[in-house]
């Protein structure tokens, strides 16, 4: 008995042993293989579906709330909250080096962890068996553009940032520098040219398309790069194609921009999309963080009086009520009880006003309000920042009949008379209703980065600095009542800005730490 | 395969002469009173011996000027003068420190004077005094080369590092109890203290590598109670006691307005003061004392029994333990029952089975210490009355100051617990077809299912203080593991060669099955309601298998000659399932030795030394604690959008997992020098080691940079990317005596180790400790582990004039942004500017040395067990203490923190302004006002026993005690608890983050035997 017993376990024993491979192989189940993906024409276009996520990403914290930050730092916006903490933003609202804070260190890492969605995309999409070659090839001018709208992000803020174009392990960094300016923005040229190529139009997408990127978006970014480098002939030219291609036209009414019946509207190249299906964190964020803290928003961004104020002086009363809510203001366009004399508390809000833009009408508001689940899309490009990136571009060139046509067609909208005047006289008119026109949608401070003023300095540091005009007029010179009370958040803004450090935003410092250096800090941080 | 190896210990026969002498006669008995025969009984400094009878009587030729000496296996010698008489009974005490010890080792045992390598062995009964969960709090300074950080808490795991830290990835050791290894990540508190026989810490890779891929940081075997045939033996003990905590030092609202309302003043701001002015001492809201309850009660009775016949043996428990936690909410407790039964079922041939079932149950003890110490004091717990909602959650009040979630708030919603139901059976079967051989076949089935509960109601505070909706939870986490172990044993000797050889096949299998849903919106709260199916939106379940599997070939060799000479070799070869195919397979051999320096003829004779024993010994041994199956595999997760006219849901997928395709077994090798004595009789015995761990290929998520785009959060990626050394020294005394009614046993043990990093990947140091969005910890290659970086304060500022002194050499200031009462950080490489090339060390979280002192005293019928604990040469980064000093972002304050705070010239030096701008980053980044003293040394035990005298009760044996638990604590240390702040990972130890601390416990125990 004994021998069977031991003759037993030594046979089961060896058995065992020789199908050991398989008793040894054990994957993570329940999740995909990327190596063996790509298979289908569905998982390619799931994979691009993920790449659109990386846009503006699912949550408030990742990416989506440096937007309203970004305009904090300029004259349009308050950082606003003075009830909370507020080391979140102060840093980034008021020039105090925000090297160490997670709002740069999120908007950093979840650009390149979208960029790193399109790489995949690109490097592996070439090589899958499906045979539909015309999805293949707008696919990958799909990830091309996003992949490029990632890159003009950080360029925008940052300057220029290492380069990476594929799945790479960490032994293939080390060392990685920062490619300059010149090389990031031909990169992210030579990018969109290809897009715009195999895009379609928008009018050949189906309807369940609607969303995508379109060879109308990559023309009208090309035109933004061209533009933030000063090309203004090559901005002219293509931004001409975009206007011209028929596919876009202004709304017929300033309100109904920033409205859930018009996404998607004749008026948009481009806009991040929402959706109120329950449980997936498809809605947008920003109406909540941006909204009254007395109306369950978090107030985290303020328009000015100084924003309010150029839009009296520009008699423009369309839209300054479709972008400022005023503390005690019937809300306009919301019928709702809530939104009589609406409260904004001035001992909660620096400026006690609020974005109108981003704010919705209670009755289209998903419920819970912060569910996460508000349909609003975001609007990114749309054709009347088209309209007047085209006529700063042209009255660069010289054509400022083709310009003043551009810039009247958006004063046309809002009752505003035509503009006649020329050379540096259009090209003031031109920035201002820019301002006016896209007050709060995140163009502003990349304006004033950008433009130099008569006396040759930036726009910007002619604003801030000691003796800024912004910082001067709110500390020496305005009547608001609500702006001067309320110094929880301190009226001289941007009295620290220095113009040989604040043109740029920091990369996150851990970033400059990790590389030992080889990735180098903007200058004066 | 379980080898007991006996060989009698043949004492050295004593030379010298015969004569004739008058006899000396009488009886040997154990303290017991049970009689002793075959006892040796010798003539000091004569070469006369015998050895008593089966009724343990002896006779000897003595001269009445003589000495007798009286030994006999496992107990200890005594020797007593003849002076003159003719009968002398002895009563012989058990060996505390005893040779014949048998000390498990991995697949067997074998004689503790046989071992080559380094172990050390503890008895269960050294661990009972301590009442706690886990065994590990009780062994905490009772072994040399184990450093034990307790956390307070019900049903925490303390952080176990055996012989310093060779792997960022984990410094917990395999526990393997009764020869089943168990999952990496096991809390050993499942296990009854109560059942343990012995604990032996396998702490040298000779002694580890039996268990190959997982044996890099030590190995602790657990063996559980046997039984034993003879008289059945019934125990019961139990014990009761109350835990309190210490207060800290927090302000009341008074002092709290001062700090906030200065923090604005000093910046020339407005302070955003939204309670009443002028508030007086005493006033607001005492969060600690709403909160923590003063005392929390802890409970653990155990009964049990052992005995059996010559067929069958058996040995039972059943052990209850509770322990709450300070809060209203939060305990712990286990019901646990083992029943270790052996069955003779022919000759040669026995089946055991050992059962152990086991319930536990938990409600989810809240990490709220430090947002009870930072909650605004000016805030009332609850709204006014007349503000009440139905919803009794919305009526707690918001917080007036500062972004703390009102901890009473908090504690009412907590609803989170967890059920374990769990079973363990071993049957096993053992054969000895011819002397010598053992063939031994153990399956192990390890089955737990857990069952975790988690409600949040839906409740409005304030914007940022609410739950949108009310959220309820079901998780169901089932784990099989299952084990076969197949050893095979024999043993034989040549002459004065012996040899012991085993070889084994393993097989073992992990699987865990989780299953987790959830829904949303409950009509409302009400108990009854707190189910899924009440939930009424977004039903959600989620869940996976995860599978991983080891089989192992392995074998030893033993051999001494004569018991001077010693040699144990050992291999292991495994094949693990966590990594790609072709890095799957990895050998693990081990070689140790060692000679009996006092069993050589040179030293025969003299009596000083019973034993003197050098040994030396070098292994491989491997880690595979990567956290989970295929992360050598790219994978692809959910990342959904939107497309179309209406806004549709359009399922989309991202990569969600980076893999390292090249993964592989990080490997230590070790080497350990020893030297064991015993001297006086064996009342002193004495064990040295020096040992030095070398780790390759070592396994570690790394942040990576983020350029790279992963996933993962800050980019991390499991990686063989360095290697890490510890090396050091271990020390151990033990003492036992006694004369009269005193006997003495006295531990003192000392444990010296210093942790580097070699070589970590790309030669960069590897950052960790996040303090105010800076990494205050650097693990440099060829460095100590978790050390601090940071800035140096050289003072304060008192005035302008220094600010404006503390420049460049081009006049630019280093602090721009300074005034006076800012601290002054020291430029300390002369660049004019201060950046992270200033940052210099400020401290080392881990000691340089650790110390464990346990005396057993006893008078009579008294006894006295005093167990200590220190740690010394380590620094704690007192992060809270930032905050408690600064108030900021409104939080609450130390109740000196005013005092102390600069308030113009000369005022201090130490502590800066308060600010609520903080421009000068005074509070904001690491430095050297955050570095303390972190050396402690703790009473964790003072008991003091009382056992009836056997004139009163003869039946039985009944002791009562009085204990405390860490009644005191030395340290310079000023946070809640230097021991909880020392934790951490390998890598980012020492920063206190205000854990739960340890409380103080008291208990009153009784201990019944009969």
């Amino acid at each position: 008995m004994k021998k069977i017993f031991i003759a037993l376990s030594i046979y089961a024993g060896s058995y065992l042993f020789t199908s050991c491979e398989k008793f040894l192989d054990r994957p993570a189940l329940g999740q995909e293989n990327l190596d063996t993906y790509f298979q289908t024409e569905e998982e390619a276009l799931k994979q691009i579906a993920g790449c659109y996520q990386g846009v503006f990403w699912d949550d408030w914290w990742q990416v989506a709330q440096f937007y309203p930050a970004s305009d904090m730092a300029t004259d349009d916006m308050w950082m606003n909250n003075t009830t909370q903490s507020q080391s979140s933003y102060i840093r980034t609202a008021h020039y105090q080096n925000p090297s160490q804070d997670d709002l740069l260190k999120n908007y950093w890492q979840y650009r390149y962890k979208a960029i790193l969605r399109s790489n995949v995309v690109l490097e592996r999409l070439p090589e899958s068996p499906i045979t539909n070659e015309e999805l293949r090839e707008r696919i990958l001018a799909e990830a091309r553009f996003l992949r490029a709208f990632q890159y003009f992000e950080l360029v925008k803020n940052f300057g220029g940032v290492p380069i990476i174009e594929s799945l790479s392990m960490p032994e293939e960094v080390q060392g990685v520098t920062r490619n300059t300016l010149e090389e990031c923005y031909a990169f992210i040229e030579k990018e969109l040219i290809a897009a715009a190529e195999g895009l379609p139009e928008r009018s050949k997408y189906p309807s369940a398309d609607i969303g995508r990127a379109t060879k109308g978006a990559a023309l009208g970014y090309l035109g933004k790069v061209y533009l933030y480098q000063n090309k203004m002939a090559e901005a002219e030219e293509v931004l001409a194609q975009v206007i011209s291609s028929g596919e876009y036209d202004l709304l017929d009414n300033f309100d109904k921009v920033w409205t859930i019946e018009h996404n998607n509207s004749i008026e948009s190249l481009f806009e991040v999309q929402y959706s109120d299906a329950v449980g997936y964190n498809l809605g947008g964020r920003l109406s909540v963080i941006t909204g009254s803290r007395n109306d369950s928003g978090w107030s985290w961004s303020g328009p000015t009086s100084d924003l309010e104020n150029a839009f009296k002086a520009a008699g423009d009363e369309i839209r300054l009520r479709a972008t400022i809510i005023k503390h005690g203001d019937d809300v306009w366009n919301d019928l709702g009880e809530a939104a009589k004399n609406y409260v904004i508390a001035p001992a909660e809000h620096k400026s006690a006003r609020i974005n109108r833009k981003f704010y919705i009408p209670h009755a289209q508001r998903a419920v819970p309000y912060d569910g996460n689940r508000n349909k609003l899309n975001h609007r990114l490009l749309r054709f009347a920042d088209v309209l007047l990136m085209y006529a700063e571009a042209a009255n660069a060139t010289g054509n400022d009949g083709e310009a003043r046509n551009a810039l009247n067609r958006v004063r046309e909208r809002v009752n505003l008379n035509p503009v006649s005047s020329s050379g540096e006289a259009l090209r003031q008119a031109i920035r201002d209703e820019r301002r006016l026109e896209l007050a709060l949608e995140h163009q502003r401070l990349y304006d004033i980065r950008r433009w130099n003023d008569s006396n040759g300095k930036k726009v910007i540091a002619n604003l801030f600095g000691p003796n800024g005009s912004f910082v001067r007029y709110n500390t020496e010179i305005s009547t608001d009542t609500f702006e001067r009370t309320n110094q929880r958040e301190n009226s001289n803004k941007g009295t620290s800005f220095n113009e040989s450090r604040d043109l740029l935003f920091p990369i996150p410092n851990s970033e400059i730490v990790l590389s030992e250096g080889s990735i180098v800090q903007n200058p004066n941080f | 395969m379980k080898t007991y190896l006996i060989i009698m210990l043949f004492i050295a026969p004593l030379i010298g002469w015969a004569q004739e002498q008058p006899t000396v006669s009488g009886v040997v008995k154990g303290s017991d009173d049970t009689i002793i025969s075959g006892a040796t009984v010798a003539v000091k400094g004569k070469p006369i011996s015998t050895s008593t009878d089966n009724d343990g009587s002896y006779h000897i030729a003595a001269a009445p000027q003589d000495t007798l000496v009286y030994s006999f296996v496992g107990y200890q010698p005594q020797q007593l003068p003849v002076a003159g008489k003719s009968t002398i009974d002895v009563f012989l005490e058990p060996m505390a420190s005893d040779l014949e010890e048998v000390v498990v080792v991995g697949y067997g045992a074998v004689r503790k004077s046989d071992l080559t390598s380094s172990i050390t062995s503890v008895k269960g009964e050294d661990l009972k005094d301590f009442t706690a969960g886990s065994a590990l709090n009780a062994l905490q300074g009772k072994a040399n080369g184990v450093q034990i950080t307790g956390s307070g808490g019900p049903g925490a795991s303390p952080r176990v590092i055996i012989r310093g830290i060779t792997s960022v990835n984990g410094s917990d050791p395999l526990y393997v109890v009764d020869n089943v290894p168990l999952p990496p990540g096991t809390n050993l508190n499942f296990l009854n203290p109560e059942d343990i026989e012995s604990m032996e810490v396998l702490k040298d890779a000779s002694a580890a590598a039996i268990f190959g891929t997982r044996a890099s940081n030590g190995v602790v075997l657990i063996t559980t109670k046997k039984g034993k045939s003879g008289k059945t033996v019934f125990t019961f003990s139990g014990s009761t006691g109350i835990q309190t905590i210490s207060k800290p030092n927090i302000a009341d609202a008074s002092i709290y307005e001062q700090v906030y309302k200065t923090r604005y003043t000093n910046d020339d701001n407005e302070p955003i003061w939204n309670a009443e002015d002028n508030l007086k001492p005493g006033d607001g809201t005492d969060w600690w004392k709403e909160a923590v309850n003063t005392t929390a009660m802890i409970h653990n009775y155990n009964v049990g029994f052992q005995g059996g016949s010559e067929k069958n043996v058996f040995s039972g428990n059943v052990g209850y333990f509770r322990q709450n936690s300070q809060y209203d909410v939060g305990y712990w407790d286990r019901l646990s029952i083992r029943l270790n039964n052996e069955y003779t079922l022919i000759e040669d041939i026995k089946l055991g089975i050992d059962l152990a079932p086991r319930y536990e149950s938990w409600t989810n003890t809240p990490d709220l210490y430090a947002d009870i110490m930072r909650m605004d004091p000016t805030t009332p717990i609850f709204r006014p009355t007349d503000e009440w909602e139905t919803n009794v959650f919305n009526n707690y009040a918001r917080s007036k100051h500062n972004q703390v979630w009102n901890p009473m708030g908090r504690l009412a919603r907590l609803d989170e617990k967890i059920q374990h139901f769990a079973l363990i059976m071993t049957p096993h079967l053992t054969v000895t077809p011819i002397q010598g051989m053992t063939a031994r076949t153990q399956f192990n089935v390890n089955a737990r299912v857990q069952n975790a509960h988690k409600f949040e109601p839906e409740f409005f505070i304030d914007n940022l203080e609410q739950g949108e909706r009310s959220y309820i939870e079901r998780r169901n986490d089932t784990n099989i593991d299952w084990n076969w172990t197949n050893t095979l044993s024999y043993m034989f000797d040549l002459d004065k060669h012996y040899f012991t050889t085993m070889v084994g096949f393993t097989m073992e299998k992990f699987s865990t099955y989780g299953l987790l849903g959830s829904r949303y919106d409950l009509p409302n709260s009400h108990p009854d309601l707190r189910y899924l199916d009440a939930g009424t939106d977004e039903e959600k379940a989620s869940g996976t298998d995860t599978y991983r599997t080891l089989m192992s070939v392995l074998g030893r060799l033993t051999y001494n000659y004569n018991s001077k000479y010693y040699l144990t070799a050992t291999f292991r070869r495994d094949g693990s399932s966590a990594f790609p195919a072709g890095n799957r397979y990895a050998n693990f051999p081990s070689i140790s030795g060692a000679w009996r320096v006092s069993n050589e003829s040179f030293l025969a004779g003299q009596d000083i030394f019973q034993d003197i024993k050098l040994r030396a010994g070098w292994g491989r041994v491997g880690n595979q604690s990567v956290a989970g199956p295929g992360l050598y595999i790219n994978l692809i997760g959910p990342a959904d959008y939107v497309f179309g006219p209406e806004g549709t849901r359009y399922v989309g997928s991202a990569v969600s997992q980076v893999g390292n395709p090249l993964l592989t077994w990080e490997t230590v090798e070790d080497v350990n020098v020893g030297l064991d004595l015993a001297f006086l009789q064996n009342k002193f015995t004495v064990g040295i080691d020096w040992f030095r761990k070398r780790n390759h290929d070592m396994l570690m998520q790394k942040n990576n940079l983020l350029v790279l785009g992963y996933p993962m959060w800050d980019a991390q990626m499991w990686a063989n990317i360095g290697s890490m050394q510890a090396q050091g020294w271990e020390f151990a005394l033990k003492y036992s005596d006694n004369s009269h009614a005193f006997t003495y046993d006295l531990g003192l043990n000392m444990t010296a180790v210093q942790s580097k990093a070699m070589e970590l990947a790309m030669d960069a140091p590897i950052l960790t400790g996040a303090v105010y969005n800076d990494l205050a910890i650097r693990n440099i290659p060829g460095e100590e582990i978790s050390r601090f970086f940071g800035y140096q304060i050289d003072g304060v500022f008192q005035n302008e004039e220094q600010v404006q002194q503390h420049a460049g050499t081009d006049a630019t200031l280093i602090q721009p942004n300074a005034q006076p009462g800012d601290f002054i950080f020291r430029d300390t490489n002369g660049d004019g500017q201060l950046n992270e090339d200033d940052k210099v060390f400020m401290g080392k979280a881990f000691p340089d040395f650790t110390v464990g002192f346990n005396a057993r005293l006893g008078y009579k019928n008294f006894d006295l067990v005093a167990n200590f604990y220190g740690s010394v040469g380590n620094d704690i980064m007192n992060l809270p203490k930032v905050g408690f000093y600064s108030g900021e972002n409104g939080q609450n304050v130390y109740a000196d923190a005013f005092d102390k705070a600069w308030n113009g010239e000369g005022s201090t030096n130490t502590f800066a302004r308060l600010s609520v701008n903080d421009l000068n980053n005074n509070y904001r980044i690491p430095s050297t006002f955050m570095v303390e003293n972190g050396s402690f040394l703790r009473a964790k035990l003072l008991q003091l026993g009382y056992t009836l005298p056997s004139s009163m009760w003869s039946n039985g044996q009944l002791r009562l005690s009085l204990s405390a638990q860490n009644l005191f604590t030395i340290t310079n240390y000023t946070g809640l608890d230097p021991e909880v702040a020392s934790g951490g990972t390998a890598l980012e130890s020492g920063i206190d983050r205000l854990g739960y601390p340890n409380p103080r416990t008291f208990l009153l125990g009784l201990n019944l035997t009969f």
